[in-house]
């Protein structure tokens, strides 16, 4: 081992008990060893000197306002994508709530000629034929009214005849007259005053 | 050393939400955590950016702190961490050449040490250490500059006494070296 290594070794305390016995010894018959010894006690002592420099304190008076606007910044940024998606959540629950209320609104303003007939029941038909009266026009009325308006009077027919509401019945009804002969002999004035009664005794 | 009867206040009124706590253990451990710090990464501009980081994990890591070491040991060992993942990071991004040479001698000019002397001194330390590995260096550094016992750096480190013992040792034969080779 080098001297300068015992020196280092010596001075930090790791040298066994014998090992330190032995160098004091030298240590007292060397000046060379002592000037050396003192060297690097020297070298040491040079670190406590400027362990604690004078510095710039404006340094140090900054690190704390540095911080704290790291720490705004930093929140802000974990917390942007969650802004992010909250905006784009509540533009789309607005969307969906004016697209409601604008549906809603429409519904509101529906009138007899823009009514839908296939979602409607009887007693509200009944009603649309009321309100609408003499003003309904073969031609205005929409296809599913037609469907319902024809099945009132053929409803109606089958009462008339006193038979079974259904196909068959009819299929055997006219089975047994002649109904073209029967047609034939009715004019175009008759067959609407019958239709008329019809219906009046249908709906009223 | 610092007294830890304040830190355990100071600690407890921080995690009952009174910020200006904070504030306080930075004041009065600032200046150990940049000299540690600048000590290990050997320039101011690097040693701030630790300071900075090391600030962060205290502020977040503070809440879970049990007194289970001092408060003291505990801010050396998070400063000692990140100067060394710093250097680490660093030599990579040297290696690579990511870092250009004009940012390195701007890191160089910098100072906030007012005495020219002291800052000559402080910089021919800083070249030398900055020579040695940063395990060596870690040890070298707290036993010089802090004073600390081989326990404590132990403790810090994580390491074993004998590991820290012969870093010490190998540490400072190649300081010796290179100072000499300087004057």
């Amino acid at each position: 081992m080098k001297m300068n290594e015992k020196i280092i070794l010596y001075v930090d305390g790791q040298l066994d008990i014998n090992e330190q016995v032995k160098f004091e010894e030298e240590l007292v018959a060397s000046p060379d060893l002592q000037k050396q010894l003192r060297y690097y006690k020297n070298f040491l002592k040079g670190f406590e000197e400027i362990s604690d420099p004078e510095v710039d304190g404006r340094y140090f008076n900054n690190i704390i306002p540095r911080f704290r606007e790291r720490i705004e910044k930093k929140s802000y940024r974990k917390f942007r994508p969650v802004l992010v998606f909250s905006s784009a959540f509540s533009t789309v629950i607005i969307v969906f709530f004016v697209l409601l209320i604008n549906k809603n609104i429409t519904n509101d303003n529906l009138d007899y000629n823009t009514i839908s007939f296939n979602n409607v029941n009887q007693s509200e038909l009944n009603e649309y034929l009321v309100n609408s009266n003499d003003q309904i026009l073969t031609n205005n009325i929409p296809v599913s009214m037609e469907s319902q308006y024809d099945s009132i009077i053929e409803g109606a027919i089958y009462s008339e005849l006193n038979i079974l509401n259904n196909e068959q019945s009819m299929v055997n009804v006219l089975n047994k007259f002649d109904f073209n002969s029967i047609i034939a002999t009715v004019d175009l004035q008759e067959a609407n005053v019958i239709y008329a009664d019809l219906i009046n005794k249908k709906l009223y | 050393m610092a007294d830890n009867s304040t830190d355990f206040e100071l600690v407890n009124n921080f995690i009952e939400g009174n910020e200006s706590a904070f504030n306080k253990i930075v004041l009065k451990y600032q200046q150990k955590i940049y000299w540690h710090a600048r000590r290990m990464t050997g320039n101011h501009l690097d040693a701030d950016e630790v300071v900075q980081d090391v600030l962060l994990v205290m502020y977040n890591k503070l809440k879970d702190f049990k007194f289970q070491s001092s408060l003291y040991t505990w801010i050396y060992k998070i400063t000692s961490t990140r100067s060394i993942n710093f250097i680490n990071h660093r030599k990579v991004k040297q290696t690579f050449s990511f870092e250009d040479q004009s940012e390195n001698s701007m890191r160089k000019e910098d100072r906030i040490i007012e005495n020219i002397e002291t800052h000559e001194k402080i910089e021919k330390l800083e070249r030398a250490l900055q020579r040695i590995p940063p395990k060596q260096r870690e040890v070298f550094v707290l036993k010089n500059y802090e004073q600390m016992t081989y326990e404590e750096i132990a403790e810090i480190t994580g390491k074993s006494i004998g590991g820290m013992k012969s870093n010490y040792f190998q540490a400072m034969k190649k300081i010796m070296e290179l100072m000499n080779e300087n004057e």
